[in-house]
């Protein structure tokens, strides 16, 4: 066994009363590449971030190279001791080059005063052409790829001399093409004599790339594997803790029906930071699921806006049973039997203050079962949430907990139960339906929208997580630049082809529903 | 000559207005909202005047109004840097102090509820065409050179701008951004520092209670006119200053009511504003960074 490089032992810290890394003990060997596994909240992120001297650990030792860390050191130490980390949501200053935002923090090794702009562009030209880096360093950072940024961002610490490279959840925004492109890159930063480390939930792409995987559950350390002695089976049981059934749909070869739901020609007004709809056309068909795969920020939010009705359209035209909208509100597309979940239930889901009763009541106003002269029959309220906190299974089984103190879970669940219970229920529009939520509360939500599919109704399901939809969607559209590209079975489109959509390498399909 | 004089006082006007905004411009690349250009002009201002009172020199006037406006803008970087208080109501608040502080003790030196008595003024130039200007115009000058050369060609106006466009990004390379928030408050307090003093000693040789006038809120529209840049600034802050000559001039011209037309110059703004819009603003301008949500 090769000397370990960095060495933790025994750290612990706590945000509150949550134990983030309950004592969690790790070596990393010099010259490895080793990845971090463990689902939502299991503290990996945050043990690599006390690493990086972002957060100050309560107790534990911690020895890079040898040399005791004391308590308390700041990211220019671990800097300095030549640890570097590329953050999930990258730190880039979008209004700089892509030279100044590698050399930011360093600019004194071009000049000591003044900003030597020619010689900053000339330090990293040979860096970007060393590690086959097609960009110009000239090039301002705002307009470029997210997997050009990741890569910028690699750079930026290989610039500082990292010898320790972190990476926080380096693939969630990356098309699959992107991710092989990165692992080859990871793997000849291996040979210059790197140790990497990755920090991930998603199993597949950890076999293919790692020496050694280490698995963290509830801020514990659980296990570590060598790659070659483990399989997804080991993993997904090691990280979850039993053994987990996931969802899938059992796909049907009988032909698509009349489409229930007709999105036609569908334009928003552009926006100078954000993708606008162009054209847009997609059907939804009852009892199917259609996944939309994207990279984020290709119109999928504008998408799941306009369906919702906060963000207007322009033009086109929206038709579900028999009714063709054409300027859509909030009320004429409820009134179109749309149940929405938000990508974000924080920030647009719930009223964090309202307690699980006001929040599920939201959107019912003029409903007569609940509401007389705009007066609560409070008892039929109560009764009705209460059946939906039983039927959701809410936990606290409570209708006066208020949702800021309830698990991201069973927030969710109250989403589901207010939006998917809602009388004459036509489709459901799901937007990272399980971003955040621990394994659990996945199934749970997946089989919810199953069920929905069961009893006919049509889902649209939006996700960064390929594999998410490959195992939800009957048929799959990807989106890019604000339209969808391509529109297949989901058996019959391999994830490969769909990376390929995503990333603009095959040409547009026009309108193809 | 009536162009020739309504350019002399564009350029009277134009100036302490151009201080004021070079003072907010640093501090808006730095990512702090100034609202308190306003006091913190009043208090060089009068700092100015209670100095050239003392010593009869209006240059260590001048001089004093420095040391004032930073220390006007290290209390108000206290409160919004390190107290993490929201920048606007910060700012707009400290002006209020100044307000009532210069009449405090305009009666405490002076004896008086509104003017202090004449000091002398800062030496005054004739220029060919140009009519009568202070000095302060030259020190103006190479101050825009300065302001921009700093923030475009050196690595510490690079690590002031960086802190204002993505403090996380900053901090993440080892950049203080508390340090080069306050870098940015100091170099903009002595700017406007330095503006309260050019139109006190400089032109008025007197103190006036609020004798700033909502400058420091003109000078801040004069920015956002100019998408933050230096040069440009110039300009903006010209074009106000000129609308000021115009006015002045229409007060004895035209049979309007004067309080019309003083209107002028603010209502452009506005109108401008609304028209414009802040879309060059730096972007974690107004926003408090605290470590951690990286």
């Amino acid at each position: 066994m090769a000397e370990p490089v960095i060495s933790m032992r025994d750290v612990t810290i706590r945000f509150g009363s949550l134990v983030a890394n309950d004592k969690v003990s790790l070596d990393i060997e010099k010259g490895e590449i080793m990845a971090l596994l463990g689902e939502n909240g299991a503290g990996k992120s945050t043990l690599m971030k006390i690493l990086y001297g972002l957060y100050m650990r309560e107790s534990g030792e911690i020895t890079v190279d040898g040399k005791a860390m004391p308590r308390k050191f700041s990211p220019s130490d671990a800097i300095g001791l030549g640890i570097g980390m590329v953050p999930q949501h990258f730190m880039l200053v979008d209004s700089f080059s892509v030279a100044e935002n590698i050399v930011l923090g360093e600019e004194q090794k071009a000049s000591r005063l003044l900003l030597n702009k020619e010689k900053i562009f000339s330090m990293v030209e040979p860096l970007c052409k060393e590690f086959g880096i097609d960009v110009s360093p000239r090039q301002k950072v705002e307009n470029l790829p997210l997997g050009v940024k990741q890569k910028i961002e690699i750079l930026k610490a290989l610039f500082r001399q990292t010898k320790i490279l972190i990476l926080d959840e380096p693939t969630t925004v990356l098309t699959p093409q992107e991710v092989d492109e990165l692992f080859k890159m990871l793997r000849s930063l291996q040979k210059k004599g790197l140790t990497v480390v990755i920090i991930t939930h998603k199993m597949h792409e950890v076999l293919a790339v790692t020496d050694r995987i280490t698995v963290m559950r509830h801020g514990k350390h659980i296990a570590t594997f060598n790659t070659a002695d483990t399989n997804t089976q080991e993993l997904a049981r090691t990280m979850v803790g039993k053994d987990v059934a996931s969802v899938h749909v059992e796909q049907s070869d009988a032909p698509l029906g009349e489409p229930s739901f007709v999105i036609d020609r569908v334009n928003t007004p552009p926006s100078e930071d954000r993708c606008n709809l162009k054209d847009f056309c997609l059907k939804l068909y009852p009892g199917k699921v259609v996944g939309v795969a994207g990279i984020d920020g290709n119109g999928q939010t504008e998408l799941v806006e306009v369906l919702t009705g906060v963000r207007r359209m322009h033009s086109g035209s929206i038709t579900a049973g028999g009714n063709t909208i054409t300027e859509n509100t909030t009320d004429s597309m409820r009134r179109l039997g749309i149940g929405v979940i938000p990508e974000d239930r924080i920030e647009q889901g719930l009223v964090m203050e309202f307690c699980v009763r006001d929040n599920i009541m939201m959107g019912y106003k003029g409903d007569p079962r609940f509401e007389r002269h705009g007066i609560f029959r409070m008892k039929a309220v109560d009764r009705y949430v209460d059946e939906l906190v039983g039927k959701y299974d809410v936990r606290p089984a409570r209708r006066s907990a208020v949702c800021r103190y309830i698990s991201g879970g069973n927030q969710q669940k109250v989403v589901l139960a207010r939006e998917l219970e809602r009388p004459a229920l036509q489709a459901v529009v799901a937007s990272q339906p399980v971003r955040g939520l621990d394994v659990g509360a996945i199934q749970f939500t997946h089989q919810t929208l199953l069920r929905l599919r069961g009893e006919d109704k049509s889902i649209l399901l939006v996700s960064s997580d390929l594999d998410e939809i490959k195992s939800l969607s009957d048929y799959i559209a990807v989106i890019r630049d604000g339209r969808i590209v391509a529109f297949k079975k989901a058996d019959e489109f391999s994830k490969d082809e769909i990376g390929l959509y995503m990333s603009g390498a095959i040409a547009d399909e026009g309108c193809a529903v | 000559m009536e162009l020739s004089t309504l350019i002399s006082s564009m350029l009277r006007l134009g100036t302490p207005l151009l201080l004021a905004a070079l003072g907010v411009l640093v501090s808006a690349k730095g990512g702090i909202v100034n609202m308190g250009m306003e006091g913190n002009m009043l208090f060089g201002a009068f700092m100015s005047v209670y100095v050239t009172y003392l010593t009869g020199q209006p240059m260590l006037g001048l001089l004093a109004s420095i040391p004032a406006g930073i220390i006007y803008s290290l209390i108000l970087g206290a409160f919004i840097i390190k107290g993490r208080g929201h920048q606007v109501v910060c700012g707009l608040g400290l002006n209020f102090v100044v307000i009532g502080c210069t009449t405090v003790l305009l009666s405490v030196v002076w004896n008086s509820s509104g003017y202090s008595t004449d000091v002398p003024r800062l030496p005054q130039v004739k220029l060919p065409f140009l009519g009568q200007q202070s000095i302060s115009l030259f020190i103006t000058a190479v101050l825009v050179v300065a302001v921009w050369f700093f923030l475009e060609k050196t690595n510490t106006g690079l690590r002031v701008r960086s802190v204002g466009e993505n403090p996380a990004a900053a901090d993440s390379v080892g950049v203080d951004v508390v340090k080069y928030q306050f870098l940015a408050m100091v170099i903009a307090g002595a700017l406007g520092g330095l503006a309260g003093a050019e139109l006190a000693v400089g032109q008025m040789g007197y103190f006036i209670k609020q004798m700033t006038a909502s400058k420091g809120f003109l000078a801040y529209s004069a920015v956002i006119f100019a998408g933050y840049n230096p040069y440009a600034v110039v300009l903006t802050t010209m074009f106000i200053g000129l609308l000021d000559a115009v006015q002045m001039r229409a007060q004895t011209m035209l049979n309007i009511p004067g309080q019309f037309l003083l209107m002028l110059p603010y209502l452009v703004t506005l109108l401008a504003l609304i028209f414009v819009g802040d879309k060059k603003k730096p972007k974690a301008a107004g926003k408090t960074y605290v470590r951690g949500s990286f």
